[in-house]
């Protein structure tokens, strides 16, 4: 598995190399704020990332990204990111109109957040925010914006969010409603 | 009534906790269930529910917890106790801890008290100290109803 594992993340970084260097040749649109551009853009981005034991932990996709390396900072528009919980066959699909990581670390994700449940038996299927901070070390989630969750046969409704993704738990902090359906 | 029990459920609650490997969800603080006239009001309750929803039950705890329902006969029917479980499957209540349950009047009290409001099927049980009490109101109504409602007390 050792040599599969380094010969795909070499041909990873080689394709992700050829994309950045025809991507620097094309003409750069004015960026958004004319003080700080980019140092580099990427677009139709596909990364992935491992943990210390070379286990797949998360997988990145974006329309496109913008990366500051002074400010640590990388922009992404159109983001969806697929979790694979440490211990858990399931995995969680995050997306969100833009995301911004910072420190390569904490992902800040904005306006139409939506959390979705893979695993098809997870009681909770979609959870909907404005915004969410997801820590990627201890894929812990966090959210002071109305909630709103979905599951097979209830919906239910609160403010503020706190998951624990690597360990399927997940606190719905105030003002918490639901309605079950009864079959 | 048995027209609750098509109802959807409701929950309200300040906050909630979910632990999704063992499929629990817990209800925290000034929780309230309602399904139609059905009202439980407790300081926590817990979801249980199996994958294959063979297994669905809401334990609710309190000091006491809360529960009432307006039965057929249009009385309506009261109970409290330290924890109430009720299985959504079978519409089975068991009362546990100080339990009581009464009705215009009528009263049984008793360490656990087991409804099943769609058989309309009572059973209580004392504790090791406790025996069990049970207050008849006598009504008007007529006596072939009454007999409907006996209680079997356990030793």
């Amino acid at each position: 598995m050792k040599r599969e594992y380094w010969i795909g993340l070499i041909l990873l970084a080689l394709a992700a190399g050829l994309y950045w260097r025809s991507v620097q040749l094309e003409e750069q649109a004015p960026a958004f704020d004319a003080s700080s551009e980019p140092d580099f853009v990427a677009r139709a981005l596909r990364t992935r990332s491992y943990d210390a034991n070379g286990r797949l932990a998360a997988e990145i996709a974006a329309d496109s990204m913008q990366h500051y390396q002074q400010e640590a900072l990388t922009e992404f528009d159109q983001p969806i990111y697929l979790i694979y919980p440490e211990d858990q066959p399931g995995v969680w699909k995050v997306q969100a109109t833009s995301g911004r990581l910072q420190q390569n670390r904490y992902l800040l994700l904005q306006q139409q957040v939506v959390i979705t449940a893979i695993e098809p038996e997870e009681p909770l299927r979609t959870i909907h925010t404005d915004h969410l901070t997801l820590d990627l070390e201890t894929m812990v989630m966090t959210s002071d914006a109305p909630i709103r969750a979905e599951g097979e046969l209830f919906t239910l409704n609160a403010t503020g969010l706190w998951a624990d993704l690597n360990h399927n738990k997940i606190e719905l902090q105030h003002d918490v409603n639901a309605t079950y359906q009864v079959q | 009534t048995e027209a609750d029990f098509t109802q959807p459920v409701t929950v309200s609650a300040d906050r909630s906790s979910g632990d999704f490997t063992n499929r629990t969800l817990e209800y925290i603080d000034n929780v309230q269930i309602t399904q139609g006239s059905l009202k439980i009001l407790a300081d926590r309750l817990t979801l249980e529910s199996s994958e294959d929803k063979s297994h669905q039950v809401m334990i609710a705890t309190g000091n006491p917890a809360t529960y009432q329902q307006m039965m057929d006969n249009g009385l309506l029917a009261k109970a409290q106790a330290n924890e109430i479980r009720y299985d959504i499957n079978t519409q089975d209540l068991i009362m546990t801890g100080d339990a009581e349950l009464s009705q215009e009047g009528s009263l049984v009290r008793g360490e656990t008290i087991s409804y099943n409001a769609r058989l309309q099927r009572l059973t209580a049980q004392g504790s090791a100290d406790e025996q069990i009490t049970t207050i008849f109101m006598p009504t008007e109504r007529n006596n072939d109803e009454q007999e409907q409602q006996q209680t079997e007390p356990q030793p």
